[in-house]
């Protein structure tokens, strides 16, 4: 695990490729998932969820722009756009929801709703 | 044909619809239920006689069929008249008419008086039935529905312990006989295959039947007309049948019941030539027809000679006469018998309208001892009953003219003395007839005399004796008339009868022809030797006549003291008491049933401890299996289930607790399986898998316990 810590830092040093977008999508991952996780606002764990998909979406681009396969197919570029458009519907969802949810029991705070609770 | 003839059935089923109306309508049909059976009765009348004449012109027998299919089995329900079915339905007819007729009078007031016509009605059909019928099966049918409304008439007072019992004991006697008649109808049809009498005849002329099969065949037939004919040894049931109303025993005795079982072997005669043939003894059917024929002529009329009872007596006599008419067929001389049925049933009939007429006249006495003198009361009664006596009897001037029984009981007794018996056994048949002969006009002169003559014993049924009214007194009189001249037609009759047999009496010849008797000079001597013997046997029962008549009038002129005091006498007296208990055969039935009672408790006891005890032991072991078995379903297999549920249940209830609903709470196991796929991956062991989603789960366990109890607080 440390060899493998070592050995990621000390290729940031090199000219950006691969791995610097891993490393800077991972980051936004972790903070993405960290904001989800601790946010008690649903907005905010929304928000964080976009974080979430957008660094998957950066992975996705350094893939295709780093990776083995032919640059001409563009699969990165459209899975990202494909993303992100899931994403904005995903959004107008959950605000849908959200919003609904307000109506309901007057808070956005996830921690006070639990109807799922088997 | 024409239309009459083609629906000649119709003469039974008049009857049959008067029956239905009558029974329908109760007291509100015409005449209180009398006039619907006498129209139906004196269609038939004037309808059979209308069939003598055309059958007589030539014209083609009256037959025709239905079609009655059992499975892929067709029966045929088939009727067919010849001369001597044409003879009887006038016979029936006329005299159940008759009888119907004298019954509104003898039935008056009684409170089933619309009943008892609906049931003379059906009794009439029923016979009518049996005599139309060309086939087994119909004439079985109408046999069974003779017996039932024989057992329905005789106990028709059945509100009388004897009656009743009278009534029971005649439909079991008669049943015992028509278990005889059942397997020899199954057999029949077994082994001719069809019930048809005329292929059935076919068959029998061509030799279709083996001896031994034909002859318990012909004797199962014989069996029922015993039972039926009230043969010996099941003649007990008639003589107990006089508890039945008067006319009811008319109709038995002349007409219907009794005549069946005679017209029975008569009809089926072919089956019992089959076997007619000495030499076959023990074979030979025709031989046991005759013997207990003969013999319960004699047997019979030696009852009837103690009797004090009016229709007793003449319960005996028919008993005999039905005998005669046995005897007869037995000999081979069809004619002779059924000319003796028909000549009997007018003569009898007239006799026992005759007692009941004197039943009612003297308000119902039936005992012939307190009678006496009667003729200055009820002259008609008188001089009807007188002339059928004479006519049972037989009297006759040998050679020149006589009264019905004259001719058709010497015919019987010349066919006796003729019969191709071997010598001895000829002679003892011929001699049970013609001491049954003058014992019979012993008897009868006995019963007139205690009845009619001598002076009266008991001064108060003397008063109040009185002529019965017209409508039974008609009757007597028409009935009186055919007894007196019903003979002179005997050999018209014959020729009727014997030219236009139907199917009947050509298998009879063709068997005479194969035993070499139809040749022309063996026919002609044996015409002569019958005529010898007719000659012989007039002059000889004309003498037993005058011997009876003589003995009865010397015995009984004064009265029957005179012959008690004769029964006093020692060997006398044994004999008396011997034929006053009816030859002891009543007990010995008696006993018999008994026994057969015995035997039935026993069964019975088999019964309720054997059968019963397998029953009632599989029943308790099952319910024991069953408590087994539901022991095992209650605490093995419902626990089985229970435990399957139990831990379901259990189970869900652990994993509902992962359920929180917390979004938060998924989110983070989500993530946290996630980073441990990555790390197992990485690190490539499932292990690591494992613990760290063990860590994932108790670590959302308890963060979701801190927020439950956080939101507590």
């Amino acid at each position: 695990m440390g060899f493998m810590l070592g050995d990621i830092l000390e290729s940031l040093g090199q000219p950006v490729g691969l791995r610097h977008c891993l490393v800077f999508a991972a980051l936004l991952f972790a903070v993405g998932l960290y904001g989800v996780l601790t946010r008690r606002n649903a907005i905010g764990i929304l928000m964080a969820l976009e974080l979430m998909l957008n660094a998957v979406n950066a992975n996705l681009v350094a893939f295709w722009r780093y990776g083995p396969g032919p640059r001409e197919a563009l699969n990165g570029q459209v899975f990202a756009v494909f993303v992100i458009t899931m994403a904005a519907a995903e959004a107008a969802v959950g605000l849908a929801i959200i919003l609904a949810l307000f109506r309901l029991r007057r808070t956005v705070n996830a921690d006070e709703v639990n109807l799922l609770k088997g | 044909m024409d239309l009459l003839s083609q629906h000649a059935y119709l003469i039974a089923v008049l009857p049959v619809l008067a029956f239905g109306a009558v029974l329908l309508l109760g007291q509100k049909a015409p005449g209180r239920g009398a006039y619907l059976p006498i129209a139906a009765l004196a269609i038939g009348t004037v309808w059979s006689i209308y069939l003598c004449a055309r059958i007589h012109s030539g014209a083609a027998l009256p037959q025709g069929r239905l079609l009655w299919g059992v499975g892929s089995t067709g029966f045929y329900i088939s009727f067919l008249v010849d001369g001597g079915g044409a003879a009887m339905l006038t016979m029936v007819c006329s005299v159940a008419l008759l009888i119907v007729i004298y019954s509104q009078g003898y039935m008056r007031g009684d409170a089933h008086y619309s009943r008892f016509f609906a049931y003379l009605s059906l009794f009439s059909a029923s016979m009518l039935g049996f005599v139309l019928s060309s086939n087994l099966l119909l004439m079985f049918i109408c046999w069974e529905l003779v017996g039932l409304m024989s057992y329905l008439l005789i106990g028709f007072w059945f509100h009388k312990p004897e009656a009743a019992r009278a009534c029971k004991k005649a439909f079991m006697t008669t049943r015992l006989g028509d278990l005889g008649i059942t397997l020899a109808v199954v057999a029949l049809y077994h082994e001719a295959g069809t019930l048809d009498l005329r292929v059935i005849f076919e068959k029998v002329a061509a030799g279709g039947l083996d001896t031994p099969m034909a002859f318990w065949i012909a004797m199962g037939l014989f069996a029922g007309a015993v039972g039926k004919s009230a043969q010996f040894p099941l003649h007990v049931w008639l003589p107990d049948a006089m508890e039945g109303p008067t006319p009811v025993s008319a109709l038995i005795h002349a007409a219907t019941m009794v005549a069946a079982g005679v017209f029975l072997v008569w009809r089926t005669f072919p089956v019992f030539a089959a076997t007619a043939d000495y030499a076959l003894m023990p074979y030979c059917a025709p031989f046991w027809v005759a013997l207990i024929g003969g013999f319960t002529a004699l047997f019979a009329s030696t009852m009837a000679v103690v009797q004090d009872d009016i229709k007793r007596v003449l319960a005996y006599s028919t008993i005999s006469q039905l005998g005669y008419m046995m005897l007869a067929l037995g000999c081979s001389a069809l004619f002779a018998g059924l000319f003796h049925l028909l000549t009997h049933a007018f003569f009898k009939a007239c006799l026992f309208l005759g007692a009941g007429s004197v039943i009612i006249g003297t308000h119902h006495v039936q005992d012939m001892r307190k009678m006496g003198g009667l003729r200055v009361k009820m002259p008609v009664t008188f001089w009807t009953f007188v002339i059928a006596t004479a006519a049972l009897c037989g009297l006759g001037i040998p050679g020149v003219v006589g009264l019905s029984g004259f001719y058709s009981k010497d015919a019987v007794l010349a066919a006796a003395k003729v019969a191709e018996y071997p010598g001895e056994v000829a002679v003892v048949l011929y001699g049970f007839g013609q001491v049954g002969a003058l014992l019979t006009a012993f008897y009868m002169t006995r019963c007139v005399m205690l009845t009619f003559m001598t002076s009266p014993r008991d001064a108060h049924v003397f008063e109040h004796a009185s002529e019965t009214p017209r409508c039974m007194t008609v009757p007597l009189v028409v009935l009186a008339a055919v007894a007196l001249s019903g003979g002179w037609a005997g050999h018209a009759l014959q020729g009727f009868v014997e030219d236009h047999p139907g199917y009947r009496i050509e298998s009879a010849e063709s068997w005479l022809a194969e035993h070499g008797q139809a040749t022309a000079a063996l026919e002609e001597a044996q015409a002569r030797a019958e005529h010898q013997a007719h000659r012989f046997v007039e002059l000889v029962s004309f003498g037993c006549i005058l011997a009876g008549v003589g003995l009865g009038v010397a015995l009984y002129r004064g009265g029957p003291e005179r012959a008690d005091a004769l029964a006093r006498k020692p060997v006398l007296a044994l004999l008396h008491l011997v034929l006053v208990n009816k030859y002891y055969l009543d007990h010995a039935w008696a006993a018999f049933v008994r026994v057969v009672v015995r035997f039935e408790i026993a069964l019975a006891f088999v019964d309720y401890w054997v059968v019963d005890g397998i029953v009632r032991g599989v029943g308790w072991s099952t319910l024991r299996v069953m408590r087994w078995s539901w022991a095992f379903d209650k605490w093995v297999v419902d626990k089985v289930v229970e435990a399957f549920a139990w831990a379901a249940g259990g189970l869900g209830e652990v994993l509902r607790q992962t359920q929180t609903g917390s979004v938060h709470v998924y989110m983070t196991v989500t993530a946290g399986v996630a980073v441990a796929g990555v790390l197992a991956t990485i690190l490539g062991s499932v292990w690591v898998f494992a613990g760290l989603f063990g860590v994932c789960v108790l670590g959302a366990a308890g963060w979701h316990a801190a927020l439950v109890g956080r939101r507590t607080v």
